[in-house]
């Protein structure tokens, strides 16, 4: 029992100095990856910035097709 | 595996208060002489497991109150209308999977309103096509621009035409008998909101299953002793029964914190409305797979109550404020800042003690400690709950890595919401696993 004491010890001081560790950088990457992103806004359909815009001709008809909203 | 929870709880009793005073009595022979240091630290520490000792006995004795008394309610005679607000923002996942649950209770009067808050991955379309095929249900679809999810669920709160409103998320999956089992708690006219038990589906990695031991044992333990005295503090969003002149009365879900289902329910339980929890109301929701993810969450949460407290702070010592309320506030501000400060704290001066006197041994008996407390709480949760013994082995290291891992995600969390960093809503890619 006297000789298990020390063995437990040892894997509850790794275990708790590694997860304190992982604790720490999983959060700093978490956060680094969280701050890369565009802000809240920018994830929003109306705020994103369209990359194609449709063009219509003077000619072609003003009503479109049914849009549901 | 089901256990006599009775047995088990008289168990868990004698094993929690015996193994905190074997604890007291090996420390107090073990600690070398000659290290006032050491004792100091000893003492803190045994203060701090006293405390938590306290705090599993009493959680264990009122949640099987809290129990007992869910137990023995009868059904409801009166099964008004009830409204299913749905919120969802890129659901095209889950959504189908979701209304199709919804519209299989086992629930005579029902309607549902899905609120499309913006969505860009076709999850309005999908939820039209599947209005389309529910067969027997009143299923309203609306879209609005995105404004995020409170003003989702007002929208959607706007539009029910129910006596009661039930308001899950775009990803929640309902067991049939939960809304039948959760209304009969209305019979009670001071009942404001009935909160459900949720549990996680996706049990795929010791992540998850360790999550699931937390929603089982951490989260329902709790609320099972809160709803005993009907001041149940977080209504949760993926199962929430709420009486619409109470949900009104309170201006529905505030649009100011990141914690919106927490910021409501101390809305309630300001106005006075008393909070039940039940059991049998199950939502099955997917958990964060891995840690990235799962500390993005946390982080929210973390951040969104303290907001939610911050904007309290003025009742706690307000006269007037009644002391149901007080109470509330003072224990979510232990559970939130105080709580996992005290355990990252603790297991750094144990690593300090370590590292200055080679004293190995103050170390282990704080975590032997806090694992027979976790073991039999999950016993006892497990026993009661009808759930996977196989969540039982995960106590072991449930406390050493799990809730340390949580705990140092809400510090430094915390640490950020006392600076005012700027934050997002942080959606968690669903996996499409319910």
């Amino acid at each position: 029992m006297n000789d298990l004491v020390p063995v437990l010890a040892t894997i509850v001081v790794i275990a708790t100095v590694t997860t304190l560790i992982l604790g720490l950088f999983s959060y700093l990457a978490f956060r680094a990856r969280d701050r890369r992103r565009p802000a809240g806004d920018a994830a929003r359909p109306a705020a994103r910035r369209r990359f194609l815009v449709r063009l219509m001709l003077p000619e072609e008809p003003a009503a479109g097709g049914g849009h549901a909203s | 595996m089901q256990l006599r929870y009775p047995y088990v709880l008289a168990v868990a009793s004698v094993v929690v208060t015996g193994g905190g005073v074997v604890y007291l009595r090996l420390l107090g022979e073990r600690l070398p002489d000659g290290h006032p240091l050491l004792g100091l630290a000893a003492n803190i520490i045994l203060v701090a497991l006293l405390i938590v000792v306290a705090r599993y006995f009493f959680l264990l004795w009122f949640s099987f109150l809290g129990h007992l008394e869910a137990a023995t309610g009868e059904e409801a005679e009166r099964l008004p209308l009830v409204s299913i607000i749905v919120p969802a923002f890129n659901e095209a996942k889950v959504i189908e999977s979701a209304m199709r649950s919804l519209a299989g209770l086992d629930y005579p009067s029902l309607e549902i309103v899905v609120v499309d808050d913006g969505s860009t991955d076709g999850t309005y379309r999908r939820a039209l096509v599947e209005a389309a095929q529910l067969p027997g249900v009143t299923t309203r679809v609306v879209t609005q621009h995105n404004q995020g999810k409170a003003a989702a669920l007002n929208r959607g709160i706007a539009e029910a035409a129910g006596e009661l409103v039930l308001c899950v998320d775009g990803d929640s999956v309902l067991a049939p008998q939960s809304l039948r089992r959760a209304v009969r708690h209305f019979a009670d006219p001071h009942v404001g909101a009935v909160a459900g038990n949720v549990k996680v589906v996706n049990r795929v990695n010791l992540i998850t299953w360790l999550q699931a031991l937390e929603y089982v044992e951490g989260l329902n333990m709790v609320r099972r002793a809160q709803a005993f005295f009907g001041l149940v503090n977080v209504v949760p969003g993926p199962l929430g029964l709420f009486r619409r002149t109470a949900i009104r009365g309170v201006g529905g879900y505030p649009t100011d914190t990141y914690a919106e289902d927490c910021d409501l329910t101390l809305s309630l339980l300001e106005r006075g409305w008393r909070l039940a929890y039940e059991p049998e109301a199950v939502s099955l929701t997917e958990a964060p797979e891995r840690l990235g993810p799962l500390f993005k969450q946390r982080y929210r949460w973390t951040r969104g109550m303290l907001q939610a407290l911050r904007k309290r702070k003025r009742l706690v010592f307000a006269r007037g404020t009644a002391f149901t309320t007080r109470l509330t506030l003072c224990y979510m501000l232990v559970e939130c800042l105080l709580w996992p400060l005290a355990n990252v704290m603790a297991n750094l001066m144990l690593l300090g003690i370590v590292a200055e006197y080679g004293f190995m041994r103050l170390l282990l008996l704080w975590w032997l400690q806090l694992t027979l407390l976790d073991a039999v709480g999950a016993l006892f949760c497990v026993a009661m709950e009808g759930e996977d013994a196989r969540l039982i082995p995960f106590a072991v290291i449930y406390r050493m890595t799990y809730i340390l891992l949580i705990d140092v995600c809400k510090v430094l969390s915390t640490v950020e919401e006392f600076f005012g960093a700027s934050m997002t809503w942080g959606k968690l890619e669903r996996l499409g696993r319910i």
